[in-house]
């Protein structure tokens, strides 16, 4: 069978429909969205806006944008000098990337990329 | 009423229309382009997706087949001619490399599928596309499912090559409609026939009726383009569609960049990638070419 990668509107279904009462110590779901080159920044915004509303409507409790694509990430690795002021959110707060140890900036770079737009 | 094969159901579509949608790819397009992007939908019955990459060898295709239709070099030697759809193969496959593209859905449960996301399309301004292949095949069905659709406040879009039967159209499927992307792709009737399968008498007669519509409360129309290297985006083609919108008082333009990722697809189903057109992306020059000759319109 052949196995299709979900889309990050069935793990907002999914995430969502978690009882967090059995989670007392919080809940991190972190999302990594990549804006395309042809996207306008309402359009970006717009899409966001959809996810985060709908998952707190479904009763999500702590969600987490990164907006930032892989390719940066990966180029932020190999050159940090280039990225003084790459920041991005890790579970419940922020770091400069450069700080992170190199365990941390791989699991960010791991994280699944959603396009926004093509 | 006829039940079309459903392709695919994408969910978290972001390129066939406004907001967050979920696409229905329909099987089966009265066209076959050259470039089509979505081969797998050409064809209105289901067939055997075979990738390459993922193939492992190990022929347990071979002997699962009941029909006899693979043969010694495994998928590579599938005789489409004895595939019956069995599907034994797609089960023993270890690699998942096999799929049977197409499936039937009645129309509550395509329904209630398409509205298992209804608040994403509510919260970002999106809804439903009806694409493919070309969903006006079906138009009872597309039009039952769109106005079911409507009746749950959902948006639908349809994305049509233009090339349909008016008046069953215009009775079943276009007054569930809130939105059309009407692709234009060759002035010419004759390079239309040439690269599309058919000429384009038709499309522009459809084209003029739905203009004709405007302002009636009617669906809007956006006419859209696909740059294809050396067949559509040339300059010739271009400012022919261009002076062709128009006398037809149209403004606004989508341009859609070719990219060759349909090809894997293609060659999955068993067909060759034509030489026409390549297997490169639209470059710069090309989309600057267009973009000049769509300049008094807006260009979307």
């Amino acid at each position: 069978m052949a196995m299709r990668r979900a889309s990050i509107v069935e793990h907002i279904h999914d995430v969502a429909s978690l009882d967090h009462h059995l989670m007392p110590n919080n809940i991190a779901f972190n999302v990594k969205v990549a804006p395309g080159p042809n996207d306008s920044q309402s359009d970006a915004v717009g899409h966001m806006t959809g996810y985060a509303r709908t998952f707190f409507q479904e009763n999500g409790m702590q969600m987490q944008f990164n907006v930032v694509s892989t390719e940066t990430l990966r180029d932020a690795m190999r050159n940090p000098e280039l990225y003084p002021t790459l920041m991005v959110r890790i579970s419940g707060y922020n770091a400069y990337f450069n700080d992170l140890n190199d365990d941390m900036k791989r699991e960010l770079i791991e994280r699944a990329e959603h396009r926004l737009g093509a | 009423m006829r039940q079309p094969f459903i392709a695919d159901i994408k969910r978290n579509s972001l390129d066939d229309g406004p907001g967050i949608r979920s696409t229905v790819f329909f099987k089966g397009c009265p066209l076959s382009c050259s470039w089509c992007h979505n081969p797998d939908c050409i064809r209105a019955a289901p067939e055997l997706s075979s990738r390459q990459p993922s193939c492992i060898d190990c022929r347990d295709c071979l002997s699962a087949c009941p029909n006899g239709a693979i043969g010694p070099l495994g998928p590579l030697s599938l005789d489409r001619g004895r595939c019956r759809r069995a599907a034994r193969c797609v089960e023993q496959c270890p690699a998942g490399a096999l799929e049977i593209v197409g499936r039937r859905y009645d129309l509550d449960e395509l329904t209630g599928a398409l509205l298992r996301d209804r608040s994403f399309y509510r919260n970002s301004g999106g809804g439903v596309t009806l694409s493919g292949g070309e969903a006006t095949l079906y138009c009872d069905y597309a039009g039952a499912l769109a106005r079911q659709l409507q009746e749950a406040s959902t948006h639908v879009l349809l994305e049509t090559c233009g090339h349909f039967e008016w008046e069953r159209f215009a009775a079943q499927l276009l007054p569930h409609l809130d939105a059309i992307y009407f692709d234009l792709k060759l002035a010419d009737p004759a390079a239309h026939e040439r690269w599309c399968g058919r000429d384009n008498r038709l499309i522009i007669e459809n084209l003029d009726r739905l203009i004709d519509q405007r302002g009636t409360g009617r669906p809007e129309v956006l006419v859209r383009i696909p740059l294809v290297p050396n067949l559509t985006c040339t300059r010739d083609n271009l400012e022919a569609v261009a002076e062709l919108l128009r006398t037809r008082g149209a403004e606004c333009v989508a341009l859609l960049p070719y990219n060759p990722m349909w090809i894997p697809k293609a060659l999955a189903l068993g067909r060759p990638a034509p030489e026409q057109p390549g297997d490169r992306w639209l470059d710069a020059d090309e989309l600057a070419l267009a973009q000049a000759v769509f300049e008094d319109f807006t260009v979307l």
